[in-house]
């Protein structure tokens, strides 16, 4: 049922010695100039990160020339990693100006933030009371496009994590990746269960582990089987669903052979409900399975689009979203809405703060090898734009990015940039989306 | 059944962002509104339609509750399931991924390991072997899957069982085994409907298939073992056995979890979950508040749906409420003497049932005021099943700031002055003023900041237009609207169907409207009706030629 290569690079790693290596010894094993088998390239990696509700744009946007541009108080906490930066000033989400496929500002915002397709309408948990929201996002989102292209290289294909992601009836706007349209990837909103999902599937010692490798073997072979059967009997509809569980559940026999977090010294295991607590716990696992090539795609999800967190820790009495409808004047509701602004870049300098701490093999830090790309639902609170999108990238990507820049750009479609970024990853390809609206990569970022 | 003709209104409000609003209740985000209008349906008597039955995967609340009748756990062990399953039940929205699955094993080894450590007494054998472990299948295959278990089925298991043991694996490791490779099975999260060989199109279901409908639907679990024992009898292969058992059900205590299951549904109550309120302008108003918002509705809805004549009209319109202490303190109402939640009367001027009260009223507002605006949206969605258009792209919106020389809706006056508001507006305000006797945590007012309350309204684009003054006057508009009935109707037939209603379930929805009028609301008749209907009792066998199309390219996009 594996569909893993079989000279993958955690594969050659427990084959060395018959145990387990722990990779701070392996990483002193590897100074530079000395090589061990198949030191291959380092791989790359992207972390997509999503937010909502806009930005207040004279705080946020830098001033200045391509390299020489100055960061405002809302991107000011970013100053350790000005080098590391590229902000492009001019992406539009033309997929959503030109064919939305929705009606909700905030469904489009986010159904089109990793997608650029037209929303598809139908039945969605909402629709069931009559309640109007659009159907689901219009087909593969970005992040899943590319791990498609690492399926089998490492044992999970991506890991979604969300800070208060929680999705209210599998709305549009609670969800920003997707394997499929209707098919919605659900991301982790709890820290503890994400750990156990990542770090401890096996628990005990080695005798302990191998029976229960053997006894979940045992199960999965068995519930596949009956998947495959009742699937002769159903019509396409529910095939498509039996798939899906199927695919589910192959997912977690493709991992049967690890020894997943045995290999990786894990990071603590807590939970935290608190909003910022929580974005550190899962950033720090996201960073170690990264590092431990656990996975080479990640994204982390802060609350939805529409976004209704209070930010109490900031001092405010109103959520997030209701603020970002006030208008222009109130200077009071800028104030707040700016706070919260600097908050995410915050935490982006605190993931770009462990990316660059953790070290490759070769010396380098993770974040060199990196590329972690920051979206937005929509450009700007109280009126739903969808121009000059708040982008933010950070990290070369092993060399495939000039950083260190403010970009100008003019109306360029989001599906270039995405373009960029998964040929970036090794993941070829002249469009991405809607084809209609993509014009392949923007050469201005290499 | 009758012979039934939708009625078909012009109801266009084109200028209106183009959205369509179907008179008969059609899910207006399903059907494109580039499409033609679909044929009208000619119902024909004794013409079997039950439309699309998609496969159903066990809810959270469906799981927990099975698990505790199946293996006794009820320290809700399906609780870790993540959150987006939570309060959906429609069948096409709910799509199985990675980490859903990776919760289902948690859950299924949770259980495997309880298994393991009780040994004999879980399996009620005295030696173990493969004797106990197929005399343990017997017993535990057939409640697991919700019916006799074919002997492939069977023999599937018992050798999982031989393979366990020889993947060195004790017997009681290898029982556990067992437990949980069911407790993963497709047969066990899905209710499964397998129609039997044969050349009919259409299919009654089997008595097992019916006696699951059954008692997920009004128990939301397995069933017990009358039912399983009535299945096996034939009992169900008739209308009439059929409605015995619904109406044996209905009047157990757990019909409970249908009717809070579909008004929890219908009141969108999970907005309480996170209802939070400007502590200056409502000093009185915690946390416990929102919760008591909660218990206050389902006390009542059990005291109309099981304790009383169950009329839409009551719920509507009741001039009283469910209070305990401190709710009641919160209202400023004084309770009777007693325990608990009880029932208080209300002026019958003011108060309306379920639409007057805390989990309505303070979750459609703002955090320091009322919000006419979400009131109304909610009447024109839920109760008319309407469309509410979304503000335009680049609209900038600058909401009014709070001044307390005018009152809310003095402070609304733009959308009726603007006529680029208006005509989108004119479609919620003007019902949401009816509720603004009560403040935005949820408590009556008879002014507001020292002003006078005008609480009139006015409906559009429906079937009742005209003016009105209070809730009550709207929801007598409502019992008289065929659209809000059609609503109504819908909202159930979905309920009961776990799928979105379609244009081709018009004729059993129209006969069930038919009756719910003739029959004066009934809701715990329409519930028993329901039932009987074609829908609930057959399916389709070739599902594939009932399942609507989505349009994968869908190449027109929105309308602005």
């Amino acid at each position: 049922m594996s569909k893993r290569k079989p000279l993958g690079r955690r594969t050659l790693l427990r084959g060395a010695g018959g145990v387990a290596i722990g990779l701070p010894f392996l990483g002193a094993m590897l100074r530079p100039g000395r090589s061990v088998a198949q030191p291959g390239a380092i791989p790359r990696r992207v972390i997509f990160l999503f937010r909502g509700n806009g930005v207040v744009r004279d705080r946020w946007w830098p001033t200045g020339g391509e390299r020489d541009f100055t960061l405002p108080s809302s991107l000011a906490p970013l100053a350790d990693f000005r080098d590391q930066l590229i902000i492009p000033d001019g992406i539009d989400y033309t997929t959503v100006l030109e064919r939305s496929g929705g009606r909700n500002g905030h469904d489009k915002g986010v159904g089109h933030a990793l997608v650029c397709r037209p929303l598809q309408q139908g039945p969605s948990g909402y629709g069931e009371f009559g309640h109007l929201w659009d159907g689901s996002a219009g087909g593969i989102s970005i992040d899943q496009h590319i791990a498609n292209h690492f399926e089998g290289v490492t044992p999970y294909r991506s890991l979604e994590f969300g800070v208060r992601a929680e999705g209210i009836r599998q709305a549009v706007p609670s969800r920003i990746s997707y394997r499929a349209a209707f098919e919605p990837v659900i991301p982790m909103n709890d820290a503890g269960q994400a750990f156990d999902r990542i770090f401890a599937p096996l628990a005990g010692d080695a005798a302990a582990q191998e029976r229960r490798r053997r006894r979940r073997g045992l199960v999965l072979d068995a519930v596949q089987g009956q998947l495959g059967r009742l699937r002769r009997e159903v019509g396409r509809d529910d095939q498509r669903r039996l798939d899906a569980h199927a695919a589910a559940i192959g997912d977690i026999q493709s991992r049967l052979g690890d020894s997943t977090g045995a290999i990786c010294d894990a990071p603590p295991r807590a939970t935290s409900g608190d909003y910022r607590e929580l974005t550190r716990l899962h950033v720090d696992m996201m960073v170690k399975a990264l590092e431990c090539d656990l996975t080479r795609v990640a994204s982390l999800q802060w609350s939805t689009g529409q976004g209704g967190v209070r930010f109490n820790f900031l001092g405010h009495d109103r959520s997030h979203h209701s603020l970002s409808h006030d208008g222009d004047s109130n200077a009071d509701s800028q104030n707040k809405l700016a706070a919260i602004d600097r908050f995410y870049s915050e935490e982006l300098a605190y993931l770009l703060g462990r990316l660059s701490m953790a070290r490759e093999a070769d010396g380098s830090s993770l974040l060199d090898h990196t590329v972690v790309v920051m979206v937005n639902e929509i450009s700007k609170g109280n009126d739903h734009t969808f121009r000059r999108m708040p982008f933010l990238l950070a990290g070369s990507c092993g060399g495939a990015f000039r950083t260190g820049r403010r970009v100008q750009l003019d109306d360029v479609p989001h599906g270039n940039l995405y373009v960029s970024v998964m040929n970036a990853m090794g993941v070829p390809g002249e469009s991405f989306g809607d084809p209609d609206f993509c014009t392949g990569p923007i050469g201005e970022l290499a | 059944m009758r012979r039934f003709l939708p009625l078909v209104l012009a109801l266009g409000f084109a200028a209106c962002s183009g959205d369509i609003m179907d008179p008969d209740g059609e899910n207006p985000g399903y059907e494109d509104p580039t499409e033609p209008e679909p044929e009208p349906l000619v119902c024909l008597p004794g013409e079997l339609r039950p439309g699309r039955a998609p496969l159903r995967r066990l809810t959270v609340e469906e799981l927990d509750r099975t698990l505790a009748v199946l293996v006794g756990d009820t320290s809700h062990p399906a609780a870790r399931i993540v959150d987006d399953e939570r309060g959906v039940t429609s069948a096409d929205a709910r799509v199985m991924s990675p980490l859903l699955a990776e919760q289902y094993q948690q859950v299924a080894e949770e259980i495997g390991a309880r298994v393991e450590a009780e040994g004999h007494a879980f399996t009620g054998c005295e030696t173990g072997g493969p004797e106990c472990a197929a005399a343990f299948l017997e017993d535990f295959a057939p409640r697991a899957f919700r019916r006799p278990v074919a002997e492939v089925e069977m023999q599937a298991l018992r050798d999982l069982y031989a393979a366990a043991r020889d993947a060195e694996l004790s017997h009681h490791q290898a029982v556990g085994t067992l437990v949980e490779a069911i407790l993963q099975s497709p047969h066990f999260l899905y209710r499964v409907e397998v129609p039997a060989p044969g050349a009919e199109d259409i299919v009654r279901l089997d008595g097992y298939q019916l006696a699951s409908r059954l008692s997920y639907y009004l128990w939301g679990t397995m069933p017990d073992d009358v039912l399983f024992e009535a299945a096996a009898a034939g009992e169900l292969d008739t209308d009439a056995g059929v409605e015995a058992h619904a109406r044996r059900m209905l009047s157990d205590e757990r019909a409970e979890a249908a009717m809070h299951g579909f008004f929890h549904h219908y009141l969108e109550l999970e907005q309480l979950d996170d209802l939070e309120k400007d502590a200056d302008t409502f000093p009185t108003f915690t946390d416990e508040t929102a919760e008591r918002f909660r218990q206050e509705t389902e006390a009542f809805v059990h005291a109309v749906m099981i304790e009383g004549d169950a009329s839409w009209r009551t719920l509507l319109t009741a001039p009283w409420t469910m209070v305990d202490d401190e709710l009641a303190a919160f209202y400023g109402v004084e309770a009777p003497p007693g325990e608990g939640f009880r029932r208080v009367e209300l002026d019958p001027e003011h108060h309306a049932g379920l639409l007057t009260q805390g989990a309505l009223m303070a979750t459609r507002a703002r955090t320091y005021e009322s919000s006419p605006i979400h009131r109304g949206m909610f009447v024109r969605a839920a109760l008319l099943c309407g469309d509410v258009p979304e503000v335009p792209d680049e609209l900038v919106v600058e909401p009014p700031d709070p001044d307390p020389s005018l009152t809310t809706r003095e402070r609304l006056a733009e959308h009726r002055e603007n006529p680029v508001c208006g005509e989108c507006h004119r479609l919620m305000d003007p019902l949401g003023f009816a509720f603004e006797h009560f403040d935005g945590a949820g408590r009556f007012r008879a002014e507001e900041n020292g002003l006078p309350i005008d609480a009139t309204g006015h409906l559009h684009d429906t079937d009742v237009d005209g003016a009105f003054d209070g809730p009550v006057e709207l929801a007598e508009r409502m019992l008289e609207s065929p659209q809000a009935q059609a609503c109504f109707i819908k909202h159930w037939f979905q309920f009961a169907a776990g799928r979105s209603r379609d244009h081709e379930d018009g004729c059993t929805t129209g006969a069930l409207v038919e009756d719910f009028v003739d029959g004066g609301f009934d809701v715990r008749e329409l519930m028993v009706r329901l039932t009987l209907t074609d829908t609930f009792q057959y399916r389709v066998r070739d599902q594939d030629s009932v399942t609507p199309e989505r349009d994968p390219a869908h190449e027109e996009g929105g309308e602005e």
